[in-house]
């Protein structure tokens, strides 16, 4: 697959105000994404720690973050049963 | 207890319409963007003002997504925010505010409030209209309008709301037994719908489709034949049966007396106004409800007056009644909430 032009006018300056929103709205869409993406891996049967170990962050963070955040309709398994 | 009432009223709707919307979105946090969503569908002067200018839910959706397209593209990103899907705020956890969505939410409750909540919905409109980032700017903007025609919509209609159309008002609760509710406690409140009134009418008088906005109620099945209920066309009922589960899955545990109760169309003037009663046979003790449904056609959508009438006991329970009055105005208020609310999601 042909890798997307993420940023390709990312340094464009020109108008910093427009910029900076568009850099919001960017972080938004990875914040959508990223859900969309812990909730597919715990429905696929990964567990925390790996999508920590895929996400490079700690199996603390991604929990605080997404334990409380994903569809509670899905079955996470816990740790110690 | 109506101040408190009126003022959590208009903070609440707001806040439920905008996490819903920002649900749709598949988003947890939420922002400014749905807090003009939110408004876009406020049945207050601010939800008037915007509509006036063509901000209607529809029209701030499409530009929210063109907007968010435009600033990704301008990044160099040819990818979109994913498609909306359905409203799963109620089915899912998690949802906070932004910094700043919960800022200018701050500063709109600590402002000078007028009386029980009035000008809440309009004071975050204000707000929204001078918010720094420009992003409220440029959402107007793809609406067709800008934030100083809103502010001037804004100006003429609270001006023009009576005194009647305040949060008191929105709030009644006949203690006295008015005209036409003798016998019975009753509230009111008002929600606007974006949907036409043919689309509203239709919903609100097939008995098959209660559930989708009375929340008590999980399914209507048959027709109510047994146990002596009569069954002719002028008064026909329908078995309506609690909900078992919540959205999320989880069980709900219903007193075995309250499982069931019948549903009831005891007046319908065409495509204006519908009353529904609902009662318990399992359960002696248990009042008679009725919901009465005036609809009126208002921009972009539907106004619909809510009224909630509870039987007034009889004999002793009546002096309980009287003790209870507060906790009852707070059920009340809770009921026509719940309503006013899935009444709205229906046509979203």
């Amino acid at each position: 697959m042909e890798p997307q032009p993420l940023a390709s006018v990312a340094a464009d300056t020109t108008d910093p105000r427009a910029g900076l929103r568009a850099v919001t709205t960017l972080r938004t869409l990875a914040d959508t994404l990223e859900l969309a993406q812990v909730e597919a891996a715990l429905r696929a049967g990964m567990n925390w720690q790996d999508i920590a170990d895929a996400l490079g962050v700690s199996r603390q963070a991604v929990h605080k973050k997404y334990s409380k955040r994903i569809d509670p309709t899905i079955h996470v398994p816990r740790r110690n049963p | 207890m109506s101040g408190i009432i009126g003022a959590a009223g208009a903070a609440q709707t707001l806040s439920l319409a905008a996490m819903e919307e920002a649900s749709r979105q598949g988003k947890r946090d939420t922002d400014i963007e749905h807090l003009l969503l939110a408004l876009a569908l406020s049945d207050r002067p601010a939800g008037s003002a915007l509509r006036a200018c063509g901000v209607s839910l529809s029209a701030v959706r499409r530009a929210i997504r063109d907007q968010e397209a435009a600033e990704l593209a301008a990044l160099g990103m040819s990818v979109r925010m994913p498609e909306p899907g359905r409203i799963v705020f109620h089915e899912t956890s998690g949802y906070a505010w932004t910094r700043r969505a919960e800022a200018l939410l701050s500063s709109a409750a600590s402002a000078r409030s007028d009386s029980e909540g009035a000008g809440y919905t309009e004071r975050v409109l204000t707000l929204l209209l001078v918010e720094p980032s420009g992003r409220v700017s440029d959402v107007l903007a793809r609406c067709g309008t800008s934030t100083a025609e809103v502010r001037l919509a804004l100006a003429g209609d609270t001006g023009k709301i009576p005194a009647a159309s305040s949060a008191r008002a929105r709030m009644e609760l006949d203690v006295a037994g008015a005209a036409g509710t003798r016998g019975w406690v009753s509230g009111t409140s008002e929600v606007f719908v974006p949907a036409v009134p043919a689309d509203v009418w239709a919903l609100l008088v097939d008995p098959l489709r209660i559930p989708e906005w009375f929340p008590a109620i999980g399914t209507v099945s048959g027709l109510a034949e047994d146990k002596g209920l009569e069954d002719n066309e002028s008064s026909r009922r329908w078995w309506a049966l609690a909900p078992t589960t919540r959205p999320d899955g989880k069980s709900i545990r219903v007193r075995e007396q309250f499982r069931r109760r019948t549903v009831q169309m005891i007046e319908a003037r065409a495509g204006e106004s519908v009353r529904w009663r609902f009662e318990f046979p399992d359960a002696a003790r248990a009042g008679t409800q009725d919901i009465v449904c005036d609809l009126r056609e208002d921009a972009g959508g539907t106004r619909v007056r809510l009224t909630a009438l509870w039987a007034r006991p009889q004999g002793w329970c009546r002096l309980v009644g009287v003790l209870l009055s507060g906790p009852r105005r707070l059920v009340i208020w809770l009921n026509l909430f719940q309503i006013g609310g899935a009444l709205s999601r229906a046509f979203r």
